[in-house]
């Protein structure tokens, strides 16, 4: 009781807009806190898939936790994803940031190889134990939805021309030929976000692609977050990986994947 | 009014010279800026504590990010292992690794096979892991033609892994429906000669089965570009010597 008549009388004192900018600092900041422990929250659910993965826990060799095995270890397990991707008779993609490149895959044949100009891995994929590694990375990862600034078919629907006259006045020059700036993002399985952009942006029109692209994945991100705290859900983390290519692959490769397509990662070994 | 005494102060700062002028504009400067300067304190004076909330709302988060990870890290106890078993685990690990790139290593064919791509119309043509030619090639254009009686047609070159069926010299096209309606001409039966077109696919032609050929093309300037029906086109010296390298059974990737 007394306490609550020292806080009435602090707000009487401060005056009711200084009380109100107190209370939305502590909102803001259990909203802060909320999305500063998200990523241990994510770290959690890492070690819970590996530990509800029994025949793996059971075949996995705990000498391979050894730090020195750290590099070995996570080439196996992406050799052993490239494998099990061979198995898959569709287009499918990978991504090593150890060699710095990206490839598309049929069948186990690669058919397409790009050298990454440049790539940012999320902090938190550093922390991740070889355990939690393998159990993530030895797999094909699942493409659970694609989002791009450029089209994945460009179709182009022409009407039958009547007669012969018609059909000579719509004959032109291929129309597929516009190419727009290509700016891919990819949410995996395990709730990884991979950013593919295109290495080098000449004009305003490339950036503003890109801001715009950027933007609406952001306030998208914010709206969910803060959806989330008024709601009083556990916040959710997506470790990133960006990843800059040249714009003619780029388009190759987002074209080429399919809807359900997989993705083998291999991470840089930052340990 | 006004006017008037917009007029005496130019007067009065044309007669003046340039060095007079400067020195009152920093006089004016300085006395200004000093006032908002001291605002500026009395300001920080009366709400720091407010501000240092406002940093310390921002910043404790932010902290709190950073040391929780290094703390999950610190958590995780070392694995300690003896000389020997490091040489076993090691050894292991190398011998299954081998093991697995062998396998993806006999993934790809070791004789000829084709690489297509549909995105920049250009063609590869591969033995085992060694590249023998990359050039310009001619696929889909994505056009999706539509007719009056509800029909239509997409031309578009498939995706995945193929086999060449058949190979042909000196092909003859057959002209479908829609190379008729294209024109704008009426569809004659299935068999009129109409239909049957020589030389306008080249010297050779590759079956990659439901209807889709490697063949050649007399629109020699429209090679890199998206404009066939869904067939694959390559100029001449390229059709022999595909033709010549793939045999039927032959792999062709297109994406």
């Amino acid at each position: 009781m007394r306490l609550f008549d020292k806080l009435s009388g602090y707000f009487q004192n401060t005056g009711l807009a200084v009380s109100i900018i107190y209370i939305s600092l502590c909102v803001i900041f259990v909203f802060l806190i909320s999305i500063a422990i998200a990523p241990l929250q994510k770290l959690n659910e890492f070690e819970k898939i590996v530990n509800s993965d029994s025949l793996f826990t059971s075949n996995y060799d705990n000498n391979w936790n050894y730090s020195e095995f750290s590099e070995m270890v996570k080439y196996k397990a992406y050799k052993e994803a490239m494998l099990k991707l061979s198995k898959k008779d569709s287009i499918q993609l990978s991504v090593n940031l150890n060699d710095s490149s990206i490839g598309l895959y049929i069948n186990g044949v690669n058919i397409h190889q790009v050298h990454i100009k440049l790539f940012k891995q999320d902090n938190l994929l550093n922390e991740l134990s070889n355990k939690q590694y393998v159990k993530i990375f030895s797999e094909p990862v699942k493409i659970s939805s694609q989002n791009a600034t450029i089209i994945k078919e460009p179709i182009v629907v022409r009407q039958a021309p009547k007669d012969t006259i018609e059909a000579a006045l719509i004959a032109t020059e291929p129309i597929t030929l516009t190419q727009n700036p290509a700016f891919i993002f990819l949410r995996l399985e395990y709730g990884i976000d991979l950013f593919i952009e295109q290495d080098s942006n000449p004009d305003f029109h490339d950036n503003w692609v890109k801001f715009s692209h950027y933007a609406k994945f952001n306030t998208s991100k914010i709206l969910n977050s803060f959806f989330r705290f008024i709601t009083f859900k556990k916040q959710e983390y997506y470790p990133t990986i960006t990843i800059k290519i040249p714009a003619t692959d780029l388009r190759a490769i987002y074209r080429a994947l399919p809807q359900n397509a997989f993705v083998v990662i291999s991470l840089k070994n930052n340990k | 009014m006004r006017i008037n005494s917009i007029n005496r102060i130019f007067q009065q700062v044309k007669t003046m010279k340039l060095a007079e002028v400067i020195r009152i504009y920093i006089n004016w400067f300085v006395s200004s800026s000093k006032e908002t300067t001291k605002k500026m304190f009395l300001f920080l004076k009366v709400n720091l504590i407010l501000i240092l909330v406002i940093v310390l709302v921002f910043l404790i988060p932010a902290c709190l990010r950073f040391v929780l990870l290094q703390v999950k890290t610190i958590g995780i106890n070392p694995v300690i292992l003896n000389q020997e078993e490091i040489a076993v685990t090691k050894k292991k690990i190398v011998q299954e690794t081998k093991l697995i790139n062998e396998k993806l290593d006999a993934r790809t064919p070791k004789s000829f096979y084709l690489i297509i791509n549909s995105s920049s119309n250009e063609f590869s043509l591969y033995k085992g892991f060694q590249l023998v030619k990359t050039d310009k090639c001619s696929t889909g254009s994505y056009i999706l033609l539509k007719n009056s009686d509800q029909q239509q047609w997409m031309f578009k070159t498939p995706k995945g892994e193929f086999k060449i069926k058949s190979k042909t010299t000196s092909p003859v096209w057959k002209k479908p429906d829609w190379a008729f309606i294209e024109e704008g001409l009426p569809v004659p039966s299935a068999n009129h000669d109409s239909r049957f077109e020589y030389g306008v696919l080249g010297d050779y032609a590759l079956n990659l089965g439901q209807g889709y050929l490697i063949h050649g093309t007399l629109y020699q300037r429209f090679l890199g570009l998206p404009v066939t029906h869904g067939c694959i086109r390559l100029n001449d010296e390229n059709l022999e010597l595909i033709y010549n390298s793939l045999s039927v059974g032959s792999k062709v990737y297109i994406y």
